[in-house]
Parts: structure tokens; C-alpha cells; sequence
């Protein structure tokens, strides 16, 4: 026999023979949950992508490290994450998640952008296994008659809709609006949420002004606010964008009673930036780790936060907790279901009203957060401090209404 | 066999029959890989036809892609209680349609640039078309188009998308066949060889050049209708991309530049590698994936088909009885 042929059989036995032995001691301390799914670790949708994966992997490692696994039906279970990259490509996802489905994995997890998604998630409905998502808020996705999809997020057209009931709270009661955003998809479909909202709200629309997807200068757009004054001026677009309009309108003296931008108070840089000018600055919050909801496995958004930096240097952001809340709520709707049978999970899915570090999760029967619930909180920046405003259980102060001038601010 | 062989379009339909069986025997997960394979196929045999025959290398082919797709979604959604089958028609002859009047307005000014000016300029063609997409409310590229289910209820609509992928792929390789072997394909090949001498000798250049354009374009939107309804829903982020543009020659370099067969083999390596090989790889399959690249094209820079021709031509010589 020659030396190659001992080495290569040698290295084959290394590799057989201590398998079943492994195998059946782990077999022992506990059984194996499988969740699979793809994020987009790679291509356009990468940097959230990050966040997400991050996120489940977080709240896995706590659960299988930190608290020796999750107890299911009197079964201890150690939660054992599939996740592939799909580089950004739905192609490509679609074959990642059937191979996971032929390899016998009955709960999903979802990508991030709803053209992912979607045609993924039409894979495991058909399959009949639950996908539990923070990535895809496209209306489409709930609107196709699935039963097994689940989002985290209310979709895309209700997504203003926690927005639009704390300004029928407000004393005055605001009688106008006007709306910006820009041209790309996260905030068109913002703009046509914050639309469909306010308009149902009975706020009248004074203008809609759709800028570019770069924005440089919006003084035409300030000018024709300042002829045309709404009550709430709302805009929903990235932090950046967000900054250069707040400064436009502090430079141009441009007034409104409240200004709600969507993305850029809820950060501290974005605040420091505005500095006295972002106070009575409103903006939604979808997760902060100040959010007093209570939780059974992290305990609060805090130590779920600590965890997390404890793990990762990557900066902490609501997509993170979101895709842990994804885990989480597969656990509890396991418990609940005492079950890991896929339909008896998605029956429990449906009927889900579970507390966590994130949100109370409840889905509507088309699946989608509650618009209320998961539809994010609003915050407003007052003496330099992002304070919740609504909704009542989560507000830490009250919302101030007509906010001061630029003049007075300074 | 020859492949300006009469008896080649016999040969590239028994292999479709062959492969009409796959799903019939594969698992679903190869049967989606099986789709990939033919989609990209189809699409690197309709890019070498200018890329390959003519050799004009296109860096910008996702465009007709991303046209042909939401021309389709477009046209269709004004039509939603059409019956499936006429839908998918409709939407194949609007994509097509958009795709020829698009390409055939772009070659004129696009085709007087050569070589990487070409290429370039097309990677510019394709930016330009996802922003216009994008931006302009009417395509709606942001926000995303849904496309209504065309599978028969009672099929899975992965295996019916494999069989649509085959027919599109089997239909593109034949037409790629024809133009081969006909006068119109030794014209493109005599200007890839050497564009002036060929206009000297009187083969029409100029028009050989925007007809293989125009007919490779619609073949890509073709494939691009097809991909949108398998997705079922897109954005123009799922059509427009640079990775597509980037395989797309890919394919041909490692089946052989330039060559019928070439970009069938190339795709259904590199979607192999990727998809099945590499595809459990969380962190670096893309790095995995560009040095198996690299390592493929310096060992065999001629492709599949260079290494096989290079390596029959050694066995032949070594036969022929020294003197």
C-alpha cells in the first residue's frame, strides 16, 4: 500500500468514524431548532442587511449561551441559525431558501428589501412553512393572500398611521399638512403613507413636493411653504436630506407649527448637528433602548442593547432589535403553540400578542404589524432630548404643539 | 459535430428534451438552480451575439433586461383579467417591442464606439435606464410592480418557469444558430476579426451591426419578461444590476469568447459554482467566486471550448506518425 493511499484513508476514518459518537452526545443535551433564511451580507442592500443578520444573531446566541437553550412543550431546544448570503439578488435568494426547504428547515427568517422578500416568501407559503420578517414592508407583500408571511413592521402604506393619530391628539388640532420626500423607494412609499394617513386623519394636504433622490437645495420648495404654511410640514426621507431642509428653513426663517421628519432627530449627531434648532423636531421611533416594554428573555431594551454591544462594534440600530425580535417571537409563539409543527407555530403567529424588548407584536390577519403597535413610536426633541410622545403607554413626556419658532429658538 | 452542422438545431433539441425531464427527477432546490442555469444561459447565448459574434462586449446588457420587464408589468397590469397564457404573451411582445425601438434608437449614436469605449458607454445606457426607471413616477421602479401569477394552479410554478426558461433558452439558441451559419453571422464575424477590412470588402457593417444589436436586445428583454414574472414582484434594484452585466460576459469567457456553446457552458458552470458550491458560504463566497474566476481564465483563456480545442488538437498531432 502506498503512503498516499494510508493518509487518505486515515483522513477518511478521522472524519467517520467520531460522527455518530458526536452525534449522540449532543443528541443528549438538547434538541435542535432550525431556523434558516438569507440576508443580504453582500451587494445594494448590505448595510441594513448587516443589521439584520446581526440582530438574529444576537438574540440566538443569548438564547442557546445565555440562557441554556429556550423550553418548548417540556423540550429543551438550542436555536441553530441557517443563514446564507444572498448578495442582494432575489435570484439568488429564492434558490438559498429552497434548499434550506428541501434540507427539511420548516421556519424562515426574512432578507432585507421587500424585492427579496416577497418572491421568497412566496416559496415558503407554498411550502407552508412561517416566515417571520423585518426586512420587506412593500404592501404587496401582504396583500397576496399569504398566510405564513409575518412582518415586524406594519406595511409600507400604514406605516405613518401612529404619526397621523397622535396629530389628531394635538391641542390645537392641525387642520393642514404638506408632505416631502424623495424620489426613491424607501421614501416614496413612505410619502404615499404619510398621504393615505393624514388624509384618512381629515388633515387637509396642502402641497406634495417630490425632490430628487440627491437633494442639494430645497429653497423653491421652502419659498412655496412659506406662501402656502402648512400646520405639520412632514418629511420622510434619509437623515442627510433631512438635515439640509431643517437648516434651509432655520436660514430662511421658514415656520411651521410642527415639523415631523421621519429619519434624522432619532440621532444624536443629526441633534447635535441642529443643535437649540432640533428641539420640538418630531420623528418616529420604531426602537430605542429607552422604550420601557418589558421582556421574558432579555429582560428590557437595555440589557438587550448591552448584549448586543457586547458582541458587536457595529453601532446599534432598530433594524437589529427588530430581527431579534423575529427569533423571539418564533419562541414564544412555539411556546404558546406548545408545538414546533409549522401550522400549529402559524396558528400561533396569528394569534400573537406577546410583550418583548421591541414592541407588544401583534400581526393582522394579512400578516403585517399592527399599524398601531408596530408601527413605530413618535418621539420629539425636547431640551436637546429625544422624548416618546406617543403612544400613551410608551410616552415619556407630552408632545408640545405649536412648537417654537426658529427666532425664539435661537 | 460542426456547428454550422445542418443537423446542430437536431442535437440542441434532443438536449432540450433531455432537460425537459429534469424536474420530473431533481429535487425542487436543482430544479431552481436548473431555472438559473437557463435563464443565464439564454441570456449570455442572446449577449454573445453582438458581444461574441460581433465582438462588440456589452457592459450594459441589463438594461434590455430591466426594459423588457417592466414594459411587461406595465402593459399587463392595464389588462388584469386577461387569461394567463394571453397575458404572458402580451407582456413577451410589449417587453420585446420596447426592447427593439429602445435598442434600434441607442445603436445608432452607440454603435460608432469600439471596444471598452462601447463597453462603457452601455454600462452608461444601463445606468441611465434605472435611473429614468427609477425616478419617473410612471415606470414604478421605487416603489415596485407586481406581476400576476401565470403558472397553472395545479403546477408548481417553479417547474413551470424551468420549462418557460428552457423553451426561451432553446428558441434563443437556435435563433443565435441560424444567425451563425447564415451570411449575416460570417458578416458579424468578419467584423469582429477586423471591422475595416471587412466594411473594404463590402460586407455593410453599420447594418449587421444594429441588426445583431437590435435582435440581441430583444432576446435579453424576452428573458427579462420571463425573470419578472417568476419573481412575481420587482424593483429596479432586481433588474437593473452590474452583477447581471458583469456575468453576462463572464459566462462567454469561461465557455469560450465568441462561440455558440460557449456561454451555455460558461452559465451553467458559473451558476453551479455559485449556487451549489459556494452558495453555503456566509462570508466569502463572492471571494471564493473571483479566484476560482481568476484561476479559470489564466489556466484556460480560451474557456471550456479553448481547453477541449487545444487539447484535441495536441491528441491530434501527437497521432500523426513522426517522419
Amino acid at each position: 500500500m502506498r503512503r498516499r493511499d494510508v493518509l487518505r484513508g486515515a483522513a477518511a476514518a478521522a472524519v467517520i468514524v467520531p460522527s455518530p459518537a458526536i452525534r449522540s452526545a449532543y443528541a443528549q443535551t438538547a434538541k435542535t431548532l432550525v431556523i434558516g433564511g438569507s440576508v443580504p451580507l453582500t451587494g445594494a442592500a448590505a448595510e441594513t442587511g448587516l443589521n439584520v443578520n446581526n440582530g438574529y444573531i444576537t438574540a440566538a446566541t443569548y438564547l442557546n449561551d445565555v440562557l441554556g437553550g429556550v423550553e418548548i412543550a417540556g423540550e429543551k431546544y438550542r436555536i441553530e441559525l441557517k443563514l446564507f448570503d444572498d448578495a442582494s439578488d432575489p435570484a439568488r435568494a429564492t434558490t438559498l431558501i429552497q434548499r434550506q426547504l428541501d434540507d427539511g428547515t420548516d421556519f424562515f427568517l426574512g432578507s432585507f428589501g421587500s424585492n427579496i422578500v416577497l418572491p421568497t416568501a412566496a416559496i415558503t407559503e407554498r411550502a407552508k412553512k412561517p416566515m417571520v420578517q423585518t426586512g420587506g414592508g412593500a404592501d404587496a407583500i401582504f396583500t397576496r393572500g399569504f398566510k405564513y408571511v409575518f412582518g415586524m413592521f406594519p406595511r409600507a402604506t400604514r406605516q405613518f398611521a401612529s404619526a397621523a393619530a397622535l396629530f389628531k391628539t394635538l391641542k390645537p388640532t392641525p387642520q393642514t399638512y404638506s408632505v416631502i420626500y424623495t424620489n426613491d423607494a424607501f421614501s416614496k412609499t413612505a410619502g404615499e403613507g404619510v398621504r393615505l394617513a393624514c388624509d384618512a386623519a381629515g388633515l387637509q394636504r396642502l402641497e406634495t413636493y417630490e425632490l430628487p433622490a440627491k437633494v442639494t437645495d430645497v429653497s423653491s420648495v421652502l419659498a412655496s411653504i412659506r406662501s402656502k404654511t402648512p400646520d405639520i410640514l412632514v418629511c420622510v426621507m434619509h437623515d442627510q436630506d433631512s438635515l439640509l431642509i431643517a437648516r434651509q428653513m432655520v436660514a430662511t426663517n421658514t415656520n411651521v407649527k410642527l415639523l415631523f421628519q421621519g429619519l434624522g432627530p432619532q440621532l444624536a449627531s443629526f441633534r447635535e448637528a441642529l443643535g437649540k434648532y432640533s428641539d420640538g423636531l418630531c420623528c418616529s421611533t420604531y426602537w430605542d433602548e429607552s422604550v420601557p416594554y418589558k421582556d421574558k428573555f432579555f429582560g428590557d431594551s437595555k440589557k438587550f442593547a448591552d448584549y448586543y454591544r457586547s458582541k458587536f462594534t457595529r453601532p446599534i440600530a432598530y433594524h437589529v432589535a427588530g430581527a431579534a425580535a423575529c427569533i423571539e417571537t418564533y419562541v414564544m409563539a412555539m411556546q404558546a403553540a406548545k408545538s414546533i409543527k409549522p401550522e400549529s407555530v402559524r396558528d400561533a403567529l396569528a394569534a400573537a400578542n406577546f410583550e418583548t424588548f421591541y414592541a407588544r407584536i401583534k400581526f393582522t390577519p394579512e400578516g403585517d404589524g399592527d399599524a398601531l403597535l408596530l408601527g413605530g413610536m413618535i418621539g420629539q426633541v425636547q431640551k436637546g432630548k429625544l422624548e416618546t410622545v406617543y403612544p400613551a403607554e410608551a410616552r415619556s413626556a407630552e408632545a408640545i404643539y405649536p412648537t417654537p419658532t426658529w427666532d425664539k429658538k435661537a | 459535430m460542426n456547428t454550422s452542422s445542418a443537423r446542430l438545431p437536431l442535437l440542441i433539441l434532443g438536449g432540450a428534451l433531455l432537460l425537459a425531464l429534469g424536474p420530473l427527477v431533481l429535487p425542487p432546490f436543482y430544479v431552481r438552480v436548473g431555472q438559473l442555469m437557463l435563464y443565464s444561459a439564454g441570456l449570455g447565448v442572446a449577449w454573445a451575439i453582438l458581444g461574441g459574434f460581433a465582438g462588440y462586449g456589452s457592459f450594459g446588457h441589463a438594461a434590455f433586461i430591466g426594459v423588457g420587464a417592466f414594459t411587461a408589468g406595465l402593459v399587463e397590469n392595464q389588462f388584469p383579467t386577461l387569461a394567463p397564457a394571453l397575458l404572458l404573451l402580451l407582456g413577451l411582445a410589449a417587453g420585446a417591442g420596447a426592447c427593439a425601438v429602445i435598442s434600434a434608437l441607442v445603436a445608432y449614436p452607440i454603435l460608432r464606439l469600439r471596444g471598452t469605449f462601447f463597453a462603457i458607454a452601455m454600462l452608461g445606457v444601463c445606468h441611465v435606464c434605472a435611473e429614468v426607471n427609477n425616478n419617473v413616477d410612471f415606470f414604478q421602479g421605487s416603489m415596485g410592480i407586481n406581476f400576476a401569477p401565470i403558472a397553472p394552479a395545479s403546477m408548481d410554478p417553479a417547474v413551470f418557469f424551468y420549462w418557460l426558461y428552457l423553451a426561451a433558452s432553446t428558441i434563443v439558441l437556435l435563433i443565435a444558430w441560424a444567425i451563425w451559419r447564415s451570411r449575416f453571422g460570417a458578416g458579424l464575424l468578419s467584423i469582429r476579426e477586423d471591422e475595416d477590412t471587412a466594411r473594404m470588402l463590402g460586407v455593410p457593417t453599420e447594418r449587421y451591426k444594429r441588426q445583431a444589436f437590435v435582435i440581441s436586445a430583444v432576446l435579453t428583454g424576452l428573458l427579462g419578461v420571463i425573470y419578472a414574472h417568476a419573481l412575481g414582484y420587482i424593483t429596479t434594484d432586481s433588474v437593473y444590476r452590474d452583477d447581471t452585466n458583469l456575468s453576462l460576459i463572464v459566462f462567454s469567457l469561461l465557455g469560450g469568447m465568441g462561440t455558440l456553446f460557449g456561454p451555455v457552458i460558461g452559465a451553467f458552470l458559473l451558476v453551479f459554482v455559485t449556487q451549489v458550491i459556494l452558495g453555503r458560504l456566509l462570508d466569502f463566497h463572492l471571494f471564493a467566486t473571483g479566484l476560482l474566476l481568476v484561476l479559470l481564465v489564466l489556466m484556460a483563456p480560451g474557456g471550456v471550448i479553448g481547453l477541449v480545442r487545444g487539447w484535441r488538437l495536441r491528441r491530434r498531432s501527437e497521432m500523426v506518425p513522426a517522419e
